[in-house]
């Protein structure tokens, strides 16, 4: 048992130690061709705005560099404030968030108003000239607003409308490129 | 000023944040030979490769930073503590050990550092960047997605993909082999040989990847 787990112990380090020894090799080289400028974007999440092929390049130079790596996460680190500043990307969650809500709201609140002017249309008294007598009309229909009207008539009905369009418009607004 | 109190937070430079800062700036005055001379037939700065896609400040903080690790990592680049030898290391192991199993360890590590490497080159820039920002810089996968410039679940997913295409790799190259064992080994020795690299320690930056391997 106990040698067992010696063997299984020394083989994860030996591995470990060659598979340093091998990786190592990509480590050291001179950053001369290296872009500050790129490192920069990178840092910032902006590193759509690179080309690709020359992103692709650099992505591979990092990832098989810990040096540059570590400079990268120094940057990252460096920007983090920055970085943090709510941007557009994060509002839009926000506002897709609150648009939603708007719209639940507005099931609800336009049930309620058609709900309610139904109910309302069927419970009207009227006096019957003929008769002289108290009678009940169902059928009002020529008098009533239409559903759109009705709804149009509310004014919180067309508060939660507005403001679910703007919020709507301000979500999928186009994102502008220049940035920090 | 920025940029100088930018480089005066971060205590692993080796050099002052002023030194640090006139570094760059010389660095940037520079002549830069691969842009020739201009019209007046005077060198080009090394500053003309600036293209304004960043701020000027952030673009001096990155040179600053890439002097400072630089020059961090040339000093570091002292003599190796293991031995760089692997049949050295497995020889040494199997002293200890029964012969016959050392000598299968031994296969077995080799096909196992090849299928790793192998496996790792054969990946795309994108993965190879979020396996080695993850796993090696302790980047968090949302930070290392957004600076490959995918969403968190793109993130997540194309993790995925490059440790599955990885774990192919070793069980192609070790039919029959993979077992809890070998994936403990494969598992440990990613770790290991990526945290033997000289990254500097990130002052307050102690995250960690929530899912490592």
């Amino acid at each position: 048992m106990n040698q067992s787990m010696n063997n299984a112990r020394t083989s994860q380090e030996e591995l470990g130690y060659a598979l340093r020894d091998v990786l190592s090799r990509n480590t050291g080289s001179s950053w001369d061709d290296i872009d500050p400028e790129l490192m920069a974007l990178l840092a910032q999440g902006r590193g759509q705005e690179i080309e690709p092929a020359e992103r692709a390049r650099l992505l591979k130079r990092i990832a098989e560099d810990p040096g540059l790596g570590a400079v990268l996460k120094s940057i990252h680190g460096d920007m983090d404030d920055v970085i943090k500043i709510p941007t557009i990307g994060r509002t839009k969650f926000v506002l897709r968030l609150a648009c939603t809500a708007c719209l639940i709201a507005m099931v609800f609140v336009g049930t309620s108003i058609l709900t309610n002017n139904s109910l309302d249309g069927k419970s009207v008294e009227v006096l019957d000239s003929d008769s002289g007598k108290n009678g009940f009309l169902d059928q009002l229909g020529s008098t009533d607003p239409s559903t759109l009207a009705r709804l149009a008539g509310d004014p919180v009905f067309v508060g939660l409308f507005i403001l679910a369009v703007i919020l709507g418009c301000g979500s999928f607004w186009p994102r502008k490129s220049s940035s920090t | 000023m920025m940029v100088i109190t930018k480089l005066e937070r971060s205590a692993k430079a080796d050099m002052e944040a002023e030194d640090l800062w006139s570094e760059a700036v010389a660095r940037m005055m520079r002549e830069d030979p691969e842009n020739g001379v201009n019209d007046a037939d005077q060198p080009v700065m090394h500053i003309a490769r600036y293209r304004g896609m960043t701020r000027l400040p952030w673009y001096f903080l990155a040179t600053a930073r890439t002097i400072a690790i630089d020059r961090h990592r040339r000093r570091e680049r002292g003599p190796r503590q293991h031995s760089t030898d692997f049949s050295e290391d497995v020889s040494r192991s199997s002293q200890m050990d029964d012969p016959s199993f050392a000598s299968s360890q031994s296969e077995t590590m080799k096909a196992l550092v090849d299928a790793v490497l192998g496996g790792f080159e054969s990946l795309e820039a994108n993965h190879q960047f979020l396996l080695a920002a993850i796993y090696r810089d302790d980047m968090s996968k949302a930070e290392a997605g957004a600076v490959a410039g995918l969403s968190p679940w793109q993130t997540s997913r194309e993790l995925r993909k490059a440790e599955e295409h990885m774990r192919l790799r070793v069980q192609h190259a070790l039919p029959g082999e993979w077992n809890s064992l070998t994936r403990d080994a494969w598992s440990h020795g990613w770790q290991q040989c990526w945290r033997a690299s000289e990254v500097l320690p990130e002052p307050g930056g102690d995250r960690r990847s929530e899912d490592v391997a």
